[in-house]
């Protein structure tokens, strides 16, 4: 997600001069300028760069030597990922001072986004030349490093900007949002979380760092956090978009839909929120919508070169996946459909998260080996936990596969049996004593058996073994409140 | 982010270090590079060469110097004079030249030089150079009654094949600036008149926006044709402040750009430049890389060298008067030097796009004569034709 442009205080554009007391159009023209001016800062200031760009407009086109009326019209356009104005209202800015730190590097930042790498370049370069391990320029240059695959140097440049300003929040959510990408997810929490510690209302920080938690499983979390940021800016669909996002990966796809579109009433094109609603329509089916959602986005000019790959890569798998379930579809309905058609269609139809449907194809197709343990799986998924047991205690009498035995334990928990779910986890355990989630889970079973006692114990053998990780986090803080006296956090 | 984890964090990011970044003498003992050429802010085109002087207690201790540009390697050197020829093309563009001198110990330094993006007007017309000349007598009496024979153009001392010829009678676009500083006071009454007038010169077709500045620059008005609203804004300016004359020229070069056809700014100022952001070479290298008429009338005490030469390198004219009374004859013969200018046009023999000022000669065949012109263009690849229209018919 690119950042919000830099800011500069409201304060900074009174240094636009006195306003001379006169009659007559110059008079005006001045009074004009300078009101204009004020009106666009303050708008950009809260982040309604709709709002601000044409006041801002208007300032630059009368207020012709005015350094600070083309820089903002810069950053709000890059605010509304106008990159190619924002490109020349920052020339513009810096023809008048050429010299100015972050305006060279604002206008490398619109470049960038507008995939302009060469271009890009010079303009952090040159603030470093004028402010040797500037941050925001050696954040430029990652980004840089980033666009060209070069993950390596991005993050050796990444590290350098934050060495060389501890405060600055937008290289921590950046190398954050890196390690997110990357799967190094308590990296990506430990760096966002210093990025909203140094800055507490950067809402590019808070929102990456809802996303980690969202990918941790930190539903709570993530929620909350995410809200944070649509508070301290409630007209930036980034975060509306980001919010969507949060609650689609939670399954909650009607919340996760009216998200979405609260961010392209903010901004019509938005395009993480058109690829939202994009899956969301995927999911039923409805590939002609989803299609027409991510048409919406790649129409837009504004759009960004890194999010235009990303749409455009979702869009031929869509395109691809409709001409393959049309014609598995066809060939089901047929009666001609073969087994492998119908677990082919099961896989799309999981894919969708139609899981009753995938278990049904499935079932159909009756299936052998491990697409009969995909099909426990699917049964699982869609709730029907007592089908899914009978197959995987079926399965697991083979002997001697303790993720079967987990398996099972999970469907019979979630069918209401703890008893009997121990009792698979405890045969997982006697195939294999470090099974992981064996022990998590039979930790859950005894203590909603009310076996206090035996979860503690279970819960701090977990935690002996596996100390870091997704879930350490969680059966801590339920440690945390079986024994809140005695458990703290290290 | 517990403590723990925020040490862990700091004792990462503590561990980093950029190997060349640092030029402390201590630290690499003396040994450092400099980028001697091309210098920062220059720009670069066609075969260049770079080079860096390497400075190190004992000759022998340099292993070699990389050369980058946009951070790929192109060109190691192992022995002095550390030096390359690059090709960077014919289009401008700002480019990053690095140099990583590397010590036979292991460790580097490394300069950086950021050259410059030249802003060249350029049209879809290859190869094509057109100018507008005005000639005068020995009384400085426009003569305009001229064939395309009884000029000859040089490039370089190049001669030149004029292929287009007319007296110029298309609508030209126009920037009046005026200087509305403080010092402006008393003779406020008299521009007002004198620009009006200027102002009713104008043909229908013309168009003219108007630039109001002293340590500020404003448009009072954009390009228009309608001579009420230009009388109203030259006629609406008042007396205040510094004088930012740079800057306003700067700002008026900027909204004639990407507009083809005749274009001149016919600026008033009554002093130097006290307040600009931008300085001269900056205006003077935008007079050179634009086609733009400059008409530059000083009142009073101004420096007279400035304004000749910015005006005098687009082909326009500097003009001079003591008193305020005097504008309206000054803006009345301005008015009709652009009456009666000469359109000629002729394809380049030059084949070398290095960047470098193109130096143009124009002359008339009567020694009586003055022919004044741009004084050349910079050699940047379709950076030529400032001002290209559909070519004229030829008289």
């Amino acid at each position: 997600m690119p950042l919000r442009p830099p800011r500069i205080l409201a304060v900074a554009a009174i240094a636009l001069g006195s306003i001379p007391a006169s009659a007559g159009r110059a008079g005006d023209v001045r009074k004009e300028a300078f009101k204009l001016l004020n009106e666009g800062v303050a708008a950009y200031n809260k982040a309604d760069y709709r709002a601000a760009i044409p006041p801002l407009q208007r300032a630059a086109s009368i207020s012709l030597n005015s350094f600070r009326a083309h820089y903002f019209l810069g950053a709000a356009l890059a605010g509304d990922r106008r990159w190619s104005d924002a490109v020349q209202a920052y020339t513009t800015a810096l023809d008048l001072d050429p010299s100015h730190l972050q305006a060279n590097v604002a206008l490398g930042d619109a470049l960038l986004a507008l995939g302009d790498l060469d271009e890009a370049r010079p303009y952090y370069a040159r603030a470093l030349k004028l402010r040797a391990e500037f941050a925001p320029a050696l954040d430029g240059q990652a980004r840089l490093a980033e666009a060209q695959a070069d993950e390596n140097q991005a993050i050796a440049l990444y590290e350098r900007a934050i060495a060389s300003d501890r405060g600055f929040a937008d290289a921590y959510t950046h190398l954050g949002d890196l390690y997110l990408r990357r799967g190094k997810l308590d990296d990506a929490v430990k760096l966002l979380a210093e990025a909203v510690s140094v800055k507490p209302d950067f809402g590019p920080g808070l929102d990456r760092l809802a996303v980690a938690y969202g990918r941790l499983g930190f539903s709570n979390e993530a929620v909350a956090t995410i809200r944070k940021a649509i508070d301290l800016e409630p007209k930036n669909p980034e975060h509306r978009a980001t919010l969507g996002e949060v609650l689609l990966g939670m399954g909650l796809a009607t919340g996760a839909e009216e998200s979405f579109r609260a961010a392209i009433a903010i901004d019509d094109a938005q395009p993480r929120a058109r690829a939202g609603l994009a899956e969301i329509a995927r999911r039923h089916g409805s590939y002609d919508d989803a299609l027409a959602e991510l048409d919406v986005a790649l129409a837009d000019p504004r759009l960004d070169a890194g999010s235009r790959a990303k749409l455009d890569a979702r869009r031929a798998a869509i395109v691809e996946e409709r001409g393959r379930t049309g014609a598995l579809e066809a060939r089901v309905a047929g009666a001609a459909a073969t087994a492998a058609d119908r677990i082919a269609l099961a896989e799309v139809a999981a894919g969708r998260g139609d899981y009753g449907r995938a278990a049904d194809l499935l079932a159909e197709a009756r299936p052998g080996g491990r697409d009969r343990e995909r099909l426990a799986y699917y049964a699982f998924r869609a709730g029907r936990f007592r089908d899914a047991h009978q197959i995987y205690a079926e399965l697991a009498r083979g002997g001697g596969r303790a993720d079967l035995e987990v398996n099972d334990g999970a469907a019979l928990a979630r069918a209401g049996d703890d008893a009997k779910a121990k009792e698979a986890f405890l045969r997982a355990l006697a195939v294999d004593p470090e099974h992981e989630l064996a022990k998590l889970y039979l930790g859950n079973a005894l203590l909603r058996l009310g076996d206090v006692e035996g979860a503690t114990r279970t819960y701090r053998e977990y935690l002996a073994a596996h100390a870091t990780g997704t879930s350490s986090e969680q059966v801590r803080r339920i440690l945390a409140q079986l024994a809140p006296a005695t458990e703290t956090k290290p | 982010m517990t403590a723990r984890g925020r040490l862990a964090l700091v004792a990462v990011l503590a561990a980093c270090a950029h190997p060349a970044a640092a030029q402390d003498a201590v630290l690499r003992r003396g040994f450092s590079v400099k980028i001697t050429a091309p210098a920062p802010d220059d720009f670069v085109v066609g075969r260049t060469k770079i080079q860096a002087d390497v400075r190190s207690p004992s000759p022998g201790d340099v292993d070699r110097v990389e050369f980058l540009v946009q951070d790929k390697v192109i060109f190691v050197d192992r022995e002095p004079p550390f030096e390359c020829v690059h090709d960077f093309g014919e289009e401008s563009k700002a480019w990053v030249i690095r140099a990583l001198a590397y010590h036979r110990e292991g460790f580097s330094v490394s300069d950086v030089v950021v050259t410059r993006k030249i802003t060249v007007e350029s049209f879809e017309q290859v190869n094509r150079v057109i100018l507008w000349v005005t000639v005068t007598d020995r009384s400085d009496r426009l003569v305009s009654e001229l064939k395309k024979e009884d000029f000859t153009v040089f490039e370089d001392g190049a001669r030149q094949t004029i292929k287009d010829f007319m007296l110029e009678d298309r609508p030209i676009t126009m920037a009046i600036v005026q200087d509305s500083s403080g010092s402006m006071r008393d003779a406020m009454g008299d521009v007002h008149q004198a620009a009006a007038s200027f102002v009713e010169t104008l043909r229908p077709q013309d168009r003219a926006l108007v630039i109001d500045f002293d340590d500020h620059v404003f448009l009072l008005q954009e390009l228009t044709a309608d001579q009420a609203l230009l009388k109203e804004a030259v006629t609406s300016t008042e007396a205040l402040g510094a004088t930012a004359l740079y800057d306003a020229l700067h700002a008026a070069f900027r909204k004639l750009r990407g507009i083809e056809g005749r274009k001149a700014i016919v600026l008033l100022s009554d002093g130097d430049d006290t307040s600009s952001l931008a300085g001269f070479d900056r205006i003077l290298e935008e007079a050179k890389g634009q086609s733009v008429l400059l008409y530059a009338i000083g009142l009073g005490e101004v420096k007279k060298s400035v304004l000749r030469e910015l005006a005098e390198t687009t082909g326009g004219r500097a003009f001079f008067v003591g008193k305020a009374v005097e504008l309206g004859d000054v803006y009345k013969k301005i008015a009709e030097e652009l009456r009666r200018q000469y359109y000629l046009s002729y394809t380049t023999t030059n084949s070398t796009w290095d960047g470098r000022f193109v130096k143009l000669e124009v002359r008339a065949n009567n020694p009586d004569w003055t022919v004044r012109a741009r004084r050349g263009y910079f050699a940047v690849r379709g950076g030529l034709t400032p001002g290209a229209e559909s070519p004229p018919r030829a008289r």
